[in-house]
């Protein structure tokens, strides 16, 4: 009599698939995040502007 | 008039010294610290003014290093920055005395 062995092929690529896809998102993750990348002339800006913009509030506030 | 002439040639070597140029990533990276420094007070300044004004020195001291910063000519972001946080330094200057004074009429 035989067995049914067939593999669940498409399971196992979805697998495969999915941890791929996971472990691709951790690395991106990691790549975006992290004192690796340097901040541009625009994030700086824009930060001191945000400060600005605090400092002005609470002043206008108190 | 010796004193006179020695305070002129004092000058002209003063203006004569080579400006040491710093490099922009260093003011970025002086820019960002300060940033969360005095982020940090900004978030608890209406709740804890003392606290808030002990991250607002702490700032001022990275801020004003990085203000002090010579560029050459050419790098008109870094001056960009520093304007900027010349301007912010001197609103938390401003904030600062304003706790102090809040403190000091209790």
């Amino acid at each position: 009599a035989s067995t049914s062995v067939s593999t669940p092929v498409d399971q196992v690529d979805l697998l495969i698939s999915q941890v791929a896809e996971e472990h691709g998102l951790a690395v991106s993750e990691q790549l975006h995040s992290g004192p690796i990348l340097k901040p541009t002339t625009e994030q700086s800006v824009a930060e001191q502007d945000e400060l600005g913009e605090r400092l002005a509030k609470l002043k206008s506030k108190t | 008039m010796p004193c006179l002439f020695s305070a002129f040639s004092f000058m002209a070597s003063y203006a004569r010294a080579p400006a040491q140029t710093s490099s922009v990533e260093e003011l970025k990276k002086l820019q960002r610290q300060s940033f969360d420094i005095v982020s940090g007070g900004l978030d608890i300044d209406e709740v804890d003014p003392i606290q808030a004004m002990g991250l607002y020195k702490r700032g001022i001291t990275i801020m004003r290093q990085a203000v002090r910063m010579n560029f050459g000519p050419n790098e008109t972001e870094a001056r960009l920055i520093q304007d900027k946080m010349q301007q912010n330094m001197e609103q938390i200057e401003d904030r600062c005395r304003t706790i102090e004074e809040r403190v000091a009429s209790r």
